[in-house]
């Protein structure tokens, strides 16, 4: 289709109207521009969220306790629910689908926590070994609570990079022992910063206890107030939170139907709703930028239909000369293209390095993450250009192909 | 050679039809050089557009050689155009970005030539038509007679059937006029047929045969 000749043509058509060729081919380089920019952007932060809610397990359902709204079996509405860290293993025998589950009960008023004469307020929380399969926590350094910690209620802690920062100061933490409400606690662990959260709010200020450990010191009754699980891979979470409802509420005599009593939250579901929000921003995005671009491709076509316009004598002349009408058209359309390519990929480079420049200024931006092009967004954008080039180039084509060469020749 | 025979030719204007041709019967033998004489809205630039097949015609036959040149597709009268047919006009009507060269290798890029042989081509037909130095130099660059040159070159490097020149002669001062019509006879020497349009008489003159179209039909 190309042919040395063609190019030739093509090439000293444009540079008889560089100006011209370059303004047209900037709308079309800022139409792609555009496009890239709104379709990565929106993969960055795509990515950013996923990153986000990779950070803890996605198969999980959280649960808080509430007061009972609903009249039952006799007892009245306003009773407060709460679950105990006893019920974790119940659970975990009565229903199989659970695969970790875990409770979080913070120690209340647990005031200053210090270690030699550095001082902080902290949260204290109290978890299972198996937390950390339902919050990803990255140990830094020593190691996280075992099952031996819990058997025997161990006094021990695993503690963050920020505490370490402010009670340790640069010294190595590993052994030596912080004072929560008078006990000595040995610190096992260090959880490493992690920057890429956002939604396990104050985790990097959390000092973690075993359960164990807190039933014995803080509350006797072991209770709680929230507590997750989750299930196994594949499960079916939204039913299997039902059932462990029905379970708590046959135990705390509450309507199963009491939205209030007990707080469930499914994640998945919520991971559902995120996803389906991004394909919706996506194809949003893919509007906006392609509308971006059918102003470009619309120059084009104008342009090319001033330039047949400006050539109907040369049109005319090549006519004589014997140019069949299918030489006219394919002539006009491979300039089209090749305006609408070129510039089109000046459009994507330029795309690319600005994306390249947002990545680096954002690299810390925790919800906005990876924000390059992609080679299915880039091959989209060449196809695209091609498919918009032609039939930029269509109407102005058959326009020159119907010129006829008496008139073009009287044409001055 | 070339043979027309009872050509009618009307255009519309308004309800009406205007008769512009009303039985053109013509012939012109190979290697013949004839002029074509008639005065504005005589049917002159009609009966060249038909010769030039640029342009149908109502009824009759036109045949050049064996070839009827009847109710063409538009495809098949480029490609008749660009084997018969060398044109000459009067505003030179070469491409202005393309050197002279390169208009006279054009109609051989129509025809599937390679650029070699395209080149080689039109290089010799630049030397034939005596400006083989300028094969270089972009229209604008040249006088109006060596941009005929470069037309006539551009006409010949076909090989044509015919060489049909409408007002060849028409931009230009006398001086360069008479070496255009020079350069005709020289061409008609070496047995080429052409066919001058022109209202001037003092080139129909220098032709072998002047024929005389006035009101739509042939009056000598």
């Amino acid at each position: 289709m190309f042919k040395k000749e063609v190019w030739k043509e093509i090439y000293q058509s444009i540079k008889a109207h560089k100006l011209r060729t370059f303004l047209t081919g900037f709308g079309v380089s800022w139409g792609i521009f555009m496009l890239v920019l709104l379709l990565c952007v929106g993969k960055g932060f795509k990515n950013g969220v996923n990153n986000q809610l990779a950070g803890s397990a996605s198969n999980a359902v959280e649960f808080w306790g509430g007061k009972t709204t609903i009249p039952y079996k006799g007892l009245n509405v306003g009773r407060s629910i709460q679950v105990t860290g006893d019920d974790m293993a119940d659970l975990k025998a009565d229903i199989p689908v659970i695969k970790y589950i875990s409770p979080e009960a913070n120690v209340t008023n647990a005031g200053t926590i210090s270690y030699g004469n550095n001082s902080g307020v902290y949260d204290v929380r109290a978890v299972f070994p198996e937390f950390s399969q339902i919050e990803y926590l990255h140990i830094g350094e020593g190691r996280w609570l075992d099952p031996l910690d819990m058997e025997q209620e161990r006094k021990v802690a695993v503690i963050s990079k920020k505490i370490e920062d402010q009670l340790f100061h640069g010294k190595d933490p590993i052994g030596e022992y912080i004072t929560i409400k008078g006990n000595y606690y040995k610190v096992v662990g260090l959880v490493a910063e992690d920057t890429t959260r956002i939604f396990n709010f104050g985790s990097e200020s959390t000092i973690y206890l075993p359960f164990s450990v807190y039933k014995a010191e803080f509350e006797p009754d072991g209770k709680i107030e929230h507590f997750t699980a989750v299930m196994e891979d594949g499960a079916d979470a939204e039913s299997a939170g039902h059932k462990i409802k029905k379970w708590l509420a046959r135990k705390y005599s509450f309507d199963p139907k009491d939205d209030d009593a007990l707080y469930v939250y499914n994640r998945a579901r919520n991971e559902k709703v995120v996803g389906q929000l991004f394909s919706g921003v996506g194809i949003f995005l893919w509007i906006i930028g392609c509308s971006t671009l059918v102003g470009g491709v619309v120059g084009v076509g104008n342009i090319m239909l001033v330039t047949v316009k400006e050539r109907t004598k040369e049109i005319g002349i090549r006519k004589a000369l014997g140019a069949v009408p299918s030489s006219i058209i394919s002539l006009v359309i491979q300039e089209a293209i090749v305006i609408t390519t070129v510039s089109g990929f000046v459009g994507l480079v330029i795309a690319s390095g600005a994306l390249s420049l947002i990545g680096k200024l954002t690299k810390s931006v925790t919800y906005f993450q990876h924000p390059e092009v992609d080679m299915n967004v880039a091959i989209s954008a060449i196809i695209i250009l091609v498919v918009a080039g032609a039939l930029a180039g269509f109407i102005p084509a058959r326009n020159a192909s119907k010129i006829s060469p008496i008139e073009a020749l009287r044409y001055e | 050679m070339i043979r027309l025979s009872n050509i009618y030719k009307s255009y519309p204007v308004g309800k009406e039809r205007l008769q512009v041709l009303k039985g053109i019967n013509l012939e012109v033998q190979k290697g013949e050089m004839v002029s074509i004489m008639g005065a504005s809205g005589s049917g002159k630039s009609t009966l060249l557009n038909i010769l030039g097949i640029l342009d149908q015609y109502d009824s009759g036959e036109y045949y050049i050689e064996d070839t009827l040149i009847k109710n063409l597709s538009e495809k098949k009268a480029a490609h008749y155009r660009n084997r018969f047919i060398g044109f000459v006009f009067q505003s030179y009507n070469l491409l202005s970005y393309k050197n002279a060269l390169e208009n006279v290798a054009l109609p051989l890029y129509y025809q599937g030539v390679r650029t070699k042989e395209r080149n080689k081509k039109a290089r010799n037909y630049l030397e034939r038509v005596g400006i083989s130095e300028w094969a270089h130099h972009l229209p604008s660059e040249l006088s109006g007679g060596q941009k005929q040159r470069v037309a006539i070159a551009r006409a010949l490097v076909t090989q044509p059937k015919m060489i049909l020149a409408d007002e060849p002669t028409g931009n230009l001062d006398s001086k360069s006029s008479q070496d255009i019509m020079d350069l005709f006879k020289t061409i008609h020497n070496q047995g080429v047929t052409i066919i001058i349009i022109t209202h001037e008489k003092d080139i129909a003159e220098q032709t072998e045969r002047i024929i005389t179209i006035k009101d739509g039909i042939i009056t000598n």
